[in-house]
């Protein structure tokens, strides 16, 4: 009688094919029309809108936690009111989204650990150290620009923060006297050339909608004559 | 059996095939615990406890917020026989809701049977419970200021002392704010903190020794200093995306928090549980006889939200 052996395979326990990282809740990215930043794709700055996490987890920012065992958390009402607010908010995860499975260092929870797709893993010395693929994300940020899914900022907004950024150059330009002080100065006068040098993304034109009516934007002007009563 | 030759020396007895000395801290019989950030900044006083959600029907709380009254209502000046409109209010609600959060951990019958003294065992792991519930509060904390519409700082750029004078300069211009209220609180990631060390060492205001080594000075996390107004916090929970920190600048009611007391809870065991109403946890000890496993398991419910956009601000600056 012939046996036949069964193939074994054997995994580790100790958490040697896990990142390790502590477990955490997986995240929304959204984007409100004031946050923009001047970031570089190849050779060129743009503007580029700033994304933060929603983070779905129930009890942070009235997200609610699944009701059965396998449910995700819901979030379906929180995404509808920020989006009323103002938020773009991508719900596809699947553009951004990455997880590992992790085991946290510290608490030794097992689990899985989300982050965006532009954070490459990597562990030095038994440490997770993350590298970024910067230039990706700042391509991802503008394809969302020029595919429409995030308008262009307003003029005003770039205007706004264009004047921030020239806060520190005004106030350094007095003070360079050590060499420190005038790399610090070389510093914000770079931030600030990049934002002068930065261009809005082209989108697409926005959908032409029937009248004129004034229902979108700052709303017409009337005019007023004063006359007095004597 | 291995062999002991003389003189019977302690590199015998403790390496090799024997090992026969681990000495495990049988001089200090409590448990050790490795570092780790002990700061909470619930009973601070900055962050609006509603209140509890027990026997309310809802795991929402609703506000109702309103404006165009009192100092936010003005009177119009019109003529002697006008007949001017009434005027109209504001109003508006904000939700927050509570989550279901759980910690547990289980340990055979054996290893009860067999641990040591010092070692930690199924009573210890329920007495820390409380502590994890305060870091996961702080955790629930830093995801909450993840969501700041609006940001300070620059994505990609280290966190400077203009960063700073922007934080200074809304909340001067913010329409209504006032210190007296609660004040003013920044909450940043250690790396922030470095990040704003570095650039005040070339400010010619901060080059006396005294006041530099109050804003450089190495502290745990919690509080730091007061500058300008503002009160500092670090937490190295707050979040990290893009590449940068998620730290904000807010006052105590830009966020609002809930929970739901646990006293109505029908546990299994009640002679070995432990309901922490207050803080609206439950902890219960149990046990399986067939896989021979204790467990303890503590859940909690609460949520923490934010009310007012106008009155946080993302600091958010490079990591």
């Amino acid at each position: 009688m012939d046996f036949k052996p069964k193939t074994v395979q054997l995994t580790s326990s100790d958490g040697a094919d896990r990142l390790p990282a502590e477990p955490n809740a997986p995240f929304l990215l959204q984007h409100y029309p004031s946050n923009w930043f001047p970031g570089k794709v190849g050779d060129q700055v743009y503007w580029l809108p700033g994304f933060k996490p929603m983070v779905l987890a129930g009890g942070v920012g009235n997200v609610k936690p699944g009701r059965n065992p396998e449910d995700g958390p819901r979030y379906r009402e929180v995404v509808d009111q920020r989006r009323r607010d103002g938020w773009i908010i991508l719900e596809d995860t699947g553009e951004y989204l990455d997880s590992y499975d992790c085991l946290g260092p510290k608490t030794k929870r097992k689990g899985l650990y989300y982050c965006e797709r532009w954070e490459r893993p990597d562990v030095v010395a038994g440490k997770y150290t993350p590298t970024r693929d910067e230039e990706g994300y700042h391509r991802w940020l503008l394809d969302l620009v020029e595919s429409g899914t995030v308008p262009p900022p307003h003029p005003a907004t770039i205007e706004q923060i264009q004047s921030r950024l020239r806060g520190p150059l005004m106030r350094l330009a007095g003070l360079a006297e050590t060499p420190f002080q005038r790399a610090k100065l070389e510093q914000a006068k770079s931030i600030v050339e990049a934002a002068d040098a930065a261009q809005v993304p082209d989108a697409p034109a926005p959908p032409k909608r029937g009248s004129t009516s004034g229902r979108r934007g700052a709303p017409a002007a009337k005019s007023v004559r004063v006359e007095s009563a004597e | 059996m291995a062999s002991i030759d003389s003189p019977i020396t302690h590199a015998q007895m403790d390496g090799g095939a024997i090992q026969f000395r681990q000495a495990f801290a049988l001089l200090r019989q409590e448990i050790m615990l490795r570092l780790v950030e002990r700061a909470s900044l619930r009973t601070s006083g900055l962050f609006a406890f509603l209140g509890d959600l027990a026997r309310s029907g809802s795991d929402t709380l609703r506000s109702r917020y309103y404006d165009g009254i009192g100092f936010g209502a003005a009177f119009s000046s019109v003529s002697e026989t006008a007949t001017p409109s009434l005027s109209s209010l504001a109003a508006e609600v904000q939700d927050t809701a509570i989550g279901r959060w759980h910690l547990g951990y289980s340990q055979t019958y054996m290893d009860q049977v067999l641990r040591g003294i010092g070692e930690i065992g199924i009573e210890d792991l329920a007495s820390y419970m409380v502590d994890a519930w305060e870091g996961t509060w702080m955790a629930m904390v830093a995801s909450t200021i993840a969501g700041a519409a609006t940001d300070l700082g620059t994505s990609g750029v280290n966190y400077s002392f203009d960063d700073y004078l922007s934080v200074v300069a809304y909340f001067r211009t913010l329409d209504g704010f006032s210190p007296v209220d609660g004040g003013l609180v920044q909450l940043l990631h250690g790396q922030q903190f470095v990040d704003f060390g570095e650039a005040i060492r070339s400010e010619p205001s901060f080059q006396l020794p005294e006041p530099t080594n109050e804003l450089l000075k190495v502290r745990g996390p919690g509080y730091q200093f007061d500058l300008m107004g503002i009160t500092n916090y670090q937490s190295n929970r707050v979040t990290s995306s893009g590449g940068n920190r998620n730290g904000a600048a807010f006052t105590s009611q830009a966020m609002k928090w809930v929970l739901a007391g646990t006293a109505d809870i029908r546990v299994a065991n009640p002679a070995t549980a432990v309901v922490v109403p207050e803080l609206g946890m439950v902890i219960e000890l149990d046990s399986t006889s067939n896989g021979a496993t204790s467990s303890v398991e503590a859940n909690a419910f609460m949520g923490m939200a934010i009310h007012d956009a106008d009155q946080i601000r993302g600091v958010v600056t490079d990591a």
